[in-house]
Order: C-alpha cells, then sequence, then structure tokens
C-alpha cells in the first residue's frame, strides 16, 4: 500500500496550523480556538459532546482493540463508542472483521463483552449469522416480506489492523488506516507492536472529561508539580519540589504533525537545547552520585511502581548495572540499554539495536488522533484509551494496557486475557504514579466549572500535544 | 492411563451454532439438518448416526475439549478411550 507522506511537523514554540486546517470564522465563537488557548465550552457543554460523538467519533479511525484478543476463529469483542455498539470478530484464520452490533429484525444486539461464538445468534427472536455476516437462520422466514440475503446480512463497519491493534471506522469513505496513521507506522517500525502482547488492561471510570483523561499524559510540564518523587532517591517521599529540585525539571517539547503529535522527554531545561531528541541512556535520579545506582533506579521504580514501559528483564538489567564495570567510553544510560540487549537477546528476543535518530524521531508519548495515546518504546509499552462515558460529558471510561514484546518462539501462541475494570480508580492498584496522575481528572473538572475560568492557557513548547487535538478536531466537527 | 480421548455430540440437544466447528474443523463437520456431527479424520466422512463416536488425534484433543467446554447446546461429550469416563462435557465432574 503506498502511503502518501505529511508535511513535515510543526516543532516546538509555536501554536500549529496546518494546510487544509478551519479557518476561524468557520467556529462559533464560544468554542473557538486561540493562539495557545482552549475554551473550556470544549470540555464541559454536552452539546460539544454530542458534536464530537456525531463527527468525530464516526469518521475517525478508533483502536477497537488488540488481535491477541481474537485468538481464535469465532472470538469477538464489543466496542462501544457513544451510544454505539461494534462486535470486533475473528472471522478466519486470517480475517478480522467488524459489525455493527444490531438485529436486523427489530435491532437487538447480538453480543455483549467479549467471547467465542459459532455464530451470531440474537438472544430475541434467535435470527443467525454466519461469521462472514451473512444470514443462517431466519425463523419462518416465509411469513416475512420477500429480503434478499443481503438485506438481511449484517452491516460492515471497516477494520483494519496496524502493530497488533485493530480499529475500526464507521466512515465508509475514510482514507486506509495506514494513510490516517502517517507518520505513526513508520515512526514506531523499530518498536515491533506486532510482536506485542497485552500484560495488563485496566479500565476505570473517571470523573473528568474524556479529553482531560488523556490531557494529563500528552505532556510532560506536570511531572514537577504532579510527581515530584519521580528523580528522587526516596520515592516515597512526595512532598511538593523545592525550588532547588525545580531548577533541575527536565523539558519535554511537543511536536505536532498534520494530524497526530507528541512530546519528547530530552533532559533537564537548562542543559538542553530544542534541537535535541529523546534519548534513552539519558535518564537518572538526582543526588544520587553513583550514575549507575541512578540509572538503575529509576527503572527498576517505573517497573515496580508502573508495571509497564519497563519489564521483568529491564529490571535485572539494572540490578546488574548497579556493581557492574561500565566500560571505557560508554556512560551508565548506554551501558544499561547493552546489559537490556542482552538479557533479551539471550532469553530469545528479537532485540535489534535502534539507532539514536529513531529513537529521536520516535519521543516520548503519541496521541493517535482522536482518543488515543501510545508511549514508543522497546519491549515494553503503555497505551492509553479514553471515550466519552454516556452523554455526561464530565464523566469518560479511561483505560491503561500494559503492552510486552514477547520471545520468537511465542508469536504463535494464544494467550488468555480477561481485563479488568474498576468504577473507582482508587481500587485499581494502579501504583503512584497513575495515582498521582488520575487524582488531577477531578480537580481539574471542578476548576473548569467556576465562573473564573475560561480556557485552557497552554504553554507553546511543552502543551502543543493538546492544542493539536483540538485544531484536528475542528476539521471534523465543522466541516460537512 | 493414556490420555486418548473419543467424542460424541448428543444431536437432540445441538443447536448448530458451529463453535466446535470453530475450534476443530478436522472433528466436527454440519450436517445437512444443520446439526454438528463428527469424523475420525480431517478429510474423512462425517458420522451421521446420532451420538456416533471419533477418536481424537493427540493433537486437537484440547481444541476438542475447549469446543466441550463452550458448546452452548451442552452437547459434546469427551470420554476417555481407555475406560469411557467423560473429562469434558455435560456429563464431566
Ligand atoms: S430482534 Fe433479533 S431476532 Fe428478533
Ligand atoms: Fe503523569
Amino acid at each position: 500500500m503506498s502511503v502518501s507522506i505529511e508535511s513535515q511537523p510543526r516543532l516546538t514554540g509555536q501554536t500549529p496550523w496546518f494546510e487544509g486546517d478551519v479557518p476561524a470564522e468557520a467556529v462559533p465563537e464560544k468554542y473557538r480556538l486561540d493562539r495557545a488557548y482552549v475554551p473550556k465550552g470544549r470540555y464541559l457543554d454536552p452539546e460539544f459532546l454530542k458534536l464530537e460523538l456525531e463527527k468525530v467519533f464516526t469518521r475517525t479511525w478508533l483502536v477497537a482493540c488488540r488481535e491477541e484478543e481474537l485468538p481464535g476463529v469465532g472470538n469477538y469483542v464489543e466496542y462501544e463508542i457513544g451510544s454505539h455498539s461494534v462486535i470486533v470478530v475473528r472471522e478466519s484464520r486470517t480475517a478480522v472483521s467488524a459489525y455493527y452490533n444490531a438485529c436486523r429484525h427489530r435491532g437487538t444486539r447480538l453480543a455483549k463483552g467479549r467471547g467465542r461464538v459459532g455464530s451470531l445468534i440474537c438472544p430475541f427472536h434467535g435470527w443467525r449469522w454466519n461469521l462472514d455476516g451473512s444470514i443462517r437462520l431466519v425463523l419462518d422466514r416465509e411469513e416475512f416480506v420477500p429480503r434478499t440475503d443481503e438485506d438481511l446480512g449484517l452491516v460492515r463497519v471497516r477494520a483494519e489492523t496496524w502493530g497488533g491493534f485493530v480499529f475500526i471506522t464507521m466512515d465508509p469513505n475514510a482514507m486506509p488506516l495506514l494513510e490516517y496513521l502517517d507518520p505513526i507506522p513508520r515512526i514506531f517500525e523499530p518498536f515491533q507492536y506486532q510482536n506485542m502482547r497485552i500484560r495488563w488492561q485496566k479500565g476505570v471510570i473517571l470523573p473528568c472529561n474524556w479529553k482531560t483523561a488523556l490531557d494529563g499524559f500528552l505532556e510532560a510540564y506536570h511531572v514537577a508539580g504532579t510527581h515530584p518523587q519521580l528523580f528522587r532517591f526516596d520515592k516515597s517521599n512526595t512532598n511538593i519540589a523545592s525550588l532547588a529540585e525545580l531548577e533541575n525539571r527536565v523539558w519535554s517539547p511537543t511536536t505536532t504533525y498534520e494530524r497526530h503529535a507528541h512530546y519528547s522527554s530530552i533532559g533537564q531545561k537548562k542543559n538542553t537545547s530544542a534541537d535535541a531528541g529523546k534519548d534513552p541512556t539519558a535518564r537518572g535520579t538526582n543526588d544520587v552520585v553513583d550514575p549507575r545506582l541512578s540509572v538503575a533506579l529509576s527503572v527498576q521504580y517505573i517497573a515496580d511502581d508502573m508495571r509497564g514501559l519497563e519489564n521483568d528483564r529491564s529490571w535485572r538489567a539494572a540490578q546488574a548495572l548497579k556493581t557492574a564495570e561500565v566500560p571505557e567510553g560508554m556512560n551508565a544510560g548506554e551501558y544499561m540499554l547493552q546489559l537490556y540487549r542482552e538479557l533479551s537477546v539471550a532469553e530469545g528476543y528479537d532485540w535489534p539495536e535502534i539507532p539514536a535518530e529513531k529513537w529521536a524521531d520516535a519521543g516520548t508519548a503519541w496521541n493517535v488522533f482522536p482518543n488515543t495515546i501510545l508511549l514508543p518504546n522497546q519491549g515494553s509499552s503503555f497505551m492509553y484509551r479514553a471515550r466519552p462515558n454516556g452523554d455526561d460529558p464530565d464523566s469518560c471510561v479511561f483505560e491503561i494496557f500494559s503492552l510486552d514484546q514477547v520471545p520468537v518462539a511465542d508469536y504463535g501462541r494464544k494467550r488468555d486475557h480477561q481485563p479488568e475494570f474498576f468504577e473507582d480508580f482508587r481500587d485499581a492498584d494502579l501504583g503512584e504514579v497513575f495515582t498521582q496522575d488520575l487524582m488531577n481528572a477531578k480537580e481539574v473538572t471542578v476548576g473548569m466549572h467556576s465562573p473564573s475560568f475560561d480556557g485552557h492557557r497552554l504553554s507553546e513548547d511543552q502543551e502543543m500535544t493538546i492544542y493539536n487535538h483540538h485544531r484536528v478536531a475542528d476539521r471534523y466537527l465543522w466541516s460537512e | 492411563m493414556s490420555d486418548d480421548v473419543r467424542v460424541w455430540i448428543d444431536q437432540k440437544l445441538c443447536t448448530g451454532d458451529g463453535l466446535c466447528i470453530q475450534y476443530a474443523p478436522e472433528v466436527f463437520e454440519f450436517g445437512g439438518d444443520g446439526l454438528a456431527y463428527v469424523k475420525e479424520h480431517a478429510d474423512g466422512e462425517r458420522l451421521s448416526e446420532a451420538g456416533a463416536r471419533a477418536d481424537v488425534p493427540e493433537a486437537l484433543r484440547l481444541e476438542v475439549i475447549d469446543a466441550a467446554d463452550g458448546c452452548p447446546g451442552n452437547c459434546i461429550h469427551v470420554v476417555r478411550r481407555e475406560d469411557g469416563a467423560e473429562i469434558a462435557g455435560p456429563d464431566a465432574n
């Protein structure tokens, strides 16, 4: 498939604008974006949520599930968005299909949740369909007005896959998935998402708009304020950062493309420049003199607390690093990556060395428009997904997927998968870092409702990912 | 005791769902009446007699057990070849 190359990214330091954007006059004033400014109605108004459900979610490509959730023919996963339900089903060993989850008789939803079936059977009057959507059985069909099999067949929703993710779109005229995702498939290629599998998946209800949930993961400007322990030796110390610590805060500029955007955590603000890129060897813990310990503690804290991005092998590599003899000409971060690679290769993983410029292009976290975030990384990754919860703009379903690459020998192995769901994120055992993030959801929402607040005032360096979402959404919202 | 098993279907209870055929098309097949029947080889004739038993190749044993566990009609019986004890299906304990 040929993929059109997107226009050049807009780098940090300016509010992005791309050819083909909707002119400001086309947007009602209360929802109109301004330079690095997003009015609050885009989060709080029920009317705006209605528009998003009608015009954005029905016309974009959405992550419905992972391919490993559909291991056998007949396995299905229901995907709900707004008031729509779509059923994604493995139709054959090589094909995944999606259908509107609605009976052709009187509309009943055909399947719920997830499971495995031989055919789709309506729970109301028992009409049946084959997995390819063709009608198999209508009781007393002679009593009905004659209708073609085509008329009685399930109505398809487009489904395409990339990197082990199954995407769907309800727009029959949408561009092909790979074109829509560009440049993500090109930039993510070294990280082998197709060879990752779900380690765990947790969903929670958050008392905030679905975009507020994502915004909290679309910038790292909040790290100093929200996660003060991240760079401390004593991770249990979550006191607010001292001014001396703020002096050493990291800087994470954003880059926006025509549709998607990302930020890159590239080091301490005082020592870095806008053209530096993300460097996986540059990490550490403040006030720890031994650089081996500094790197190792950072890796192990993420592995233990977030249970993702790192894994059992990087934890062991970090442990070995603490007392290792770091070779001449290498720093502790570089040697960490080498130990991790050696362990991974020895344990049967496909683990090519990824060149620095590819790490830099990938950055830290991407908004896959409209409602998904992916953290590109070798070996382990996170995906976050947020969806509106009914028609309440102040409530959403937020999910975290922790993904791990599997050894080459396990590529064909089927795995059991059971997502977990919690009404309250405090019951979900998500660790300190995620809990800190999710605590903000309610506070942001309460504050945004205040009559004193009119809209988000964003950093043009570090928060244009958030602005970009709204800029792209305008293209769907205010066009036919 | 060996793990070899045989399988049979109680066609009176078969719902015609076809889940068993998704699990193991080498063992299960629809008859012209829309009910599922068993067969002994992937390209063999299906055993058209109600309740007929077929030997299950070792490689398909787990698939056939999954089919019995998931069968919506709860009508697939997997029995040990040696002593006839049911290891999956409505009469397994
Ligand atoms: S509504 Fe589905 S069969 Fe009647
Ligand atoms: Fe955070």
